[in-house]
């Protein structure tokens, strides 16, 4: 029993914080001291029955099709760019300028112009998600690319390895964490990029739910909502992170355990 | 894997300093970098302004120029001015809110293993949750004011400057502590003098971030609330059809986004030095 | 007097199990006494330093200064630490008064106060360098600095020198030999180079390794004050070559490079 609990023992206390947590929230709902707060029990019971309403898997739905359409090609393009970016010092000097831009900026400021270039539909909205996911994905391949350690580069050399065979069998592989960060960070910001984009708009997908449940004071609905959007956020990025640690087994996750203090 | 961005480039600069990189050579020359740097900016705006100005039947595509000036109308306003300072206030409250309970509560996960796995659940759902979905909420909870405003931008800074002041702690040289605890340090000093600057550079990271991640909340604020600053005016030239107004007011925003990320990343050099220069030698 | 009373140690592996690393360890250091642990890796002679400096505890067993027992770090003892351990954005004086800092002086009392143990190591013209600006050798000076700076009766040397390269290593044991001479402290050193322990050291105590414990304490009837030339005496090799034997023998595999 003693053993069970040290071996578990971050995932007793995060459910030991999460049961504080949601304990509080029903105290304050059951008070009524905020339209903002209903219990939270009223909030579990909504979350099966909006998650299986034909209104929501619409709205899911759309948003998922934006994604899809938007995220693969941006990856794709991006690694490219950053390959180049990472191999070819003039490519580097003459996109890094743009790339820093475009990282440095509240990209949801262009929103508006976007709405204006592409209209009220999907176009925006594809537009959103790829301005939001396609920088990263480049900044960290060209870095990635770059980073490669030239004495790898060196023993390759002098073991005969040509320009191609360096590229493929060391600068590639030796990027690939940061790319998959790079994508990873990307998902997520998809997720955002979707969903913020359809807030604005207010019609379609689950940011347009989000904004017609919330609209309509309709708390409960829109915590079942704001619940599946934080979760698939998290789904997102984990899975990616999973195919990570399995395409990238010699790469060692950061030790994340203790703290600095600890025991001081 | 769920946390910073720490191992990852997710921002502009960090990939120069970051640690093993090999630099390809002495740079040849500065001038032939900065010449195609600008020249790639330059080119980009040309192909901008001829765009545009190709476009002169659109409503909707203004040439570079035209922007440019539309703002510089703009800024000569008392409308333009005012509608900023109604952006500004809530967002320097929000903001300020978002980097002091952040880095409180990063400091105290950081420290405290037992607070961390407490609060995990919390942090890593919000870390994955778009934080505009939350804006109906803010809306519900303090109608549509100042206060939800604050709330708003403060929610989307403050948990990047949380995870990162964490990590920042959380990855403070063991030795560093272990060696404090030899020299019979008190807990409260060895964390001023040991704790505290060895982590600062995590902790400035998440300034930087979350100062970033305030901007767009405040952004997000203007465009999704009934609109009284920057956003009214976004609205209202949408609806009028006046675009280089309209990209003249986006133009603004992003400008202050930009101004603000250079300055924060000056700090954050200047904080964090003796890192990148230790990091440079070994 | 140190005196070091059953001492022994076990960590609880990730299976369940428990891994015995000390066990029953018992031997006292004088007064004034150069006291050297040599050992094979993994033989538990830091975590045993440690537990003298009051960073660790031992499972069983406890340590005794002058007739009482420790509970944790004291004003009495200072560490010296393999990777030198200074704090990177402090320049090297700030470094040296890092220990009186912590003992309550203001940031400029310390730095007065360390600039004499400064110009003990040699690197008076470097007080406003930045770590990373030294060589090895000089930040290993700077730590040496840092530990003589809070005048410890007791100063513990953790592999002090096994982060620096053979010469400059042999340049920072003679200069530790002159400050010895006249300092006259206690010092445990703990070291797998058994020229360092011979050539430095009062008495050399041996470890065995899995679980360590006490093989032997041996006696160095080396004159003081000693200079470069004992190496060459016939007592220096008969006492490094019988150490080499002993820990050799500890080691699995008998073609096995000899340590260092």
């Amino acid at each position: 029993m003693h053993n069970f609990y040290l071996r578990n023992k971050n995932r007793i206390l995060a459910g030991i914080g999460l049961l504080i947590g949601l304990a509080i929230w029903e105290v304050i709902g059951r008070l009524g001291l905020s339209p903002a707060f209903p219990p939270v029990t009223d909030v579990l019971g909504a979350v099966v029955e909006v998650w299986t309403s034909s209104r929501f898997l619409d709205a899911l739905k759309e948003s998922m099709i934006s994604v899809a359409l938007a995220l693969p090609p941006s990856i794709v393009f991006g690694v490219i760019v950053g390959v180049l970016m990472g191999r070819y010092r003039a490519v580097e000097w003459a996109l890094d300028p743009l790339v820093n831009v475009f990282l440095s900026l509240p990209l949801v400021a262009l929103i508006p112009v976007l709405f204006l270039i592409f209209g009220l539909g999907r176009g925006s909205i594809l537009a959103t998600i790829v301005i939001y996911t396609f920088f990263i994905v480049v900044v960290n391949t060209a870095v990635g690319v770059q980073t490669t350690d030239e004495r790898v580069v060196e023993m390759a050399r002098s073991f005969g390895a040509n320009e191609r065979q360096i590229v493929r069998r060391v600068v590639l592989p030796s990027a690939l964490p940061l790319m998959f960060a790079g994508v990873r960070i990307a998902a997520g910001r998809a997720v955002r990029g979707v969903i913020i984009a359809e807030q604005v708009i207010g019609l379609i997908g689950l940011g347009g739910l989000v904004q017609r449940l919330g609209g309509a004071f309709a708390v409960e609905n829109l915590y079942a909502v704001i619940l599946f959007v934080g979760l698939l956020g998290l789904v997102t990025m984990e899975s990616v992170a999973f195919a990570e640690r399995r395409a990238l087994p010699w790469v060692a996750s950061p030790d994340d355990s203790g703290a600095a203090l600890q025991g001081a | 894997m769920v946390g910073t961005e720490q191992n990852t480039v997710s921002e502009p600069g960090v990939g120069g300093r970051s640690p093993g990189r090999v630099r390809r050579g002495p740079s040849t020359s500065d001038l032939a970098r900065w010449s195609v740097s600008l020249g790639s900016v330059a080119a980009v705006l040309l192909i901008w302004e001829l765009y545009g100005r190709a476009q002169e039947t659109s409503l909707f595509f203004v040439p570079f120029s035209g922007v440019v000036a539309a703002l510089w109308e703009l800024g000569q306003t008392a409308e333009f001015w005012d509608a900023a300072r109604q952006t500004m206030i809530p967002f320097v409250w929000g903001w300020v809110l978002s980097l002091v309970v952040g880095i409180g509560l990063g400091l105290l996960i950081g420290t405290y293993p037992m607070i961390e796995a407490l609060t995990k659940p919390y942090v890593t759902f919000l870390n994955a949750l778009p934080v505009s979905t939350l804006v109906p909420v803010a809306v519900i909870l303090l109608g549509i004011g100042y206060s939800s405003r604050i709330l708003i931008v403060f929610l989307f800074g403050v948990i990047e400057v949380t995870l990162n002041t964490a990590a920042g702690v959380r990855y403070v040289d063991r030795d560093l502590i272990e060696m404090g605890r030899a020299f019979n340090a008190p807990r409260w000093r060895l964390f001023r003098r040991v704790v505290l600057p060895a982590a600062s550079p995590g902790i400035m990271a998440g300034v930087r971030i979350g100062t970033g991640r305030a901007v767009v909340g405040m952004v997000v604020v203007e465009i999704l609330l009934v609109a009284v600053g920057m956003g009214r005016l976004i609205l209202r030239y949408r609806g009028r059809f006046q675009s280089a107004e309209l990209y003249a007011v986006v133009l603004a925003l992003i400008l202050f986004g930009i101004l603000l990320q250079v300055v924060a990343r000056q700090v954050e050099r200047r904080v964090s030095r003796w890192k990148s220069e230790v990091e440079g030698n070994t | 007097m140190i005196e070091i009373k059953e001492i022994g140690r076990t960590f609880n592996t990730r299976d369940g199990g428990t891994f015995e690393a000390l066990k029953d360890v018992t031997f006292s250091v004088k007064d004034k006494e150069f006291f050297s642990i040599i050992g094979p890796s993994g033989c538990g002679k830091t975590t045993l330093l440690k537990m003298a400096a009051g960073l660790t505890r031992p499972t069983t067993g406890s340590i005794l200064i002058d007739g009482e027992a420790i509970t944790g770090p004291g004003d009495d003892r200072a560490m010296v630490f393999q990777s030198f351990v200074l704090l990177p954005w402090a320049d090297v004086l700030t470094n040296v008064g890092f220990g009186l800092e912590m003992r309550g002086m203001s940031r400029r009392e310390s730095r007065e106060a360390a600039r004499p143990f400064l110009d003990r190591v040699g690197l008076t013209r470097f007080a406003e360098h930045y770590p990373h600006e030294l060589s090895g050798g000089m930040q290993q000076r700077v730590g040496l600095a840092r530990a003589l700076a809070v005048a410890p009766d007791i100063l513990l040397m953790d592999e002090p020198f096994g982060a620096l390269d053979a010469q400059t290593r042999q340049l920072m044991q003679e200069d530790l030999m002159r400050l010895w001479d006249s300092e006259q402290k206690t010092v445990i050193f703990v070291t797998h180079s058994m020229d360092e322990a011979a050539y430095l050291s009062d008495r050399v105590l041996v470890m065995n390794t899995h679980p360590g414990t006490v093989r032997e304490i041996l006696d160095v009837p080396l004159p003081r004050p000693r200079d470069e030339s004992v190496r060459r005496s016939s007592v220096f090799s008969e006492l490094t070559s019988h150490m080499w034997h002993e820990l050799r023998g500890m080691m699995g595999d008998p073609t096995a490079p000899a340590p260092e």
